[in-house]
């Protein structure tokens, strides 16, 4: 499970390097971001743009994210394929998570600029 | 047109048999909105077979037959398995997720929802020895 983590001022971003979050790895995601943003202190945004596929599992993998961040800090996810947009709708995740098109987007959102 | 897949029962099994039932419904024209639907319903499908139906052991036998019909791919998944609780299918729960703390969220509970809310003439049968579910999942418009 390959994640890569970036500092954005505030924002720390998390870019998921693999083209699933199944059931065949969901605890090595939950594993490797649990190691990435342990020591951050403000909120995350997590990349999905490569992932093309995630199941029940791989999203109660993103939820289980989630919770290991606890109330204070943010999970914020960004660049939705239609497979993985459909699963979030459909489940209804999509009311939890503020979900942005892109990470230039949410990074607009924030009020970082993309180059910075 | 009919395709028939042998796998065992184990996560990374069920990925690679996703992997080559893309490629063959790619090739005889399935397209893409219709196989991500399909994909995630059969994800939830054979991965529950492995989770529940062969309580994660590996190495139990799951059939898949795939009929494709401009209409609908019709799918139909028998294991050996254990059967489901009263021999019935699990309602599709749904979550009121804005009332939840976070630490209250699930991280389960999403896969039978899924798999009602995408599919047509689900059905179940114990049948010798074997669990057989059988569902469509409709060619978009």
């Amino acid at each position: 499970m390959k994640l890569v983590k970036e500092s954005a001022g505030p924002l720390c971003v998390i870019h998921v390097e693999e083209d699933r979050i199944d059931a065949s790895v969901a605890i090595q995601f939950k594993d490797a971001f649990r190691e990435l943003v342990n020591d951050e202190p403000g909120g995350v945004l997590l990349d999905l743009a490569k992932v093309q596929f995630l199941d029940s599992s791989g999203l109660g993998a993103v939820v289980a994210a989630r919770k290991l961040l606890g109330g204070e800090r943010s999970l914020e996810l960004a660049a939705l394929s239609p497979a993985v947009d459909k699963v979030m709708t459909l489940t209804r995740m999509n009311s939890v998570f503020a979900i942005h098109d892109s990470v230039a987007d949410a990074m607009a959102a924030h009020g970082i600029s993309a180059d910075g | 047109m009919h395709l028939t897949f042998e796998l065992t029962s184990s996560a990374a099994d069920v990925r690679e048999t996703l992997g080559l039932v893309r490629g063959d419904l790619m090739r005889l024209g399935v397209n893409q909105e219709h196989w991500d639907t399909a994909e995630i319903v059969l994800a939830e499908v054979l991965n529950n077979v492995v989770e529940h139906g062969y309580a994660e052991e590996g190495g139990g036998a799951i059939t898949l037959n795939l009929e494709i019909t401009p209409q609908a791919l019709h799918v139909q998944v028998r294991d050996q398995g254990r059967a489901f609780p009263g021999l019935t299918l699990p309602d599709a729960r749904s979550h009121d997720l804005t009332a939840l703390d976070v630490d209250a969220l699930p991280e389960g509970g999403f896969g039978w929802a899924l798999i009602h809310h995408l599919t047509q003439d689900l059905a179940y049968v114990r049948k010798a020895g074997e669990n057989r579910l059988s569902f469509a999942i409709a060619t978009p418009d």
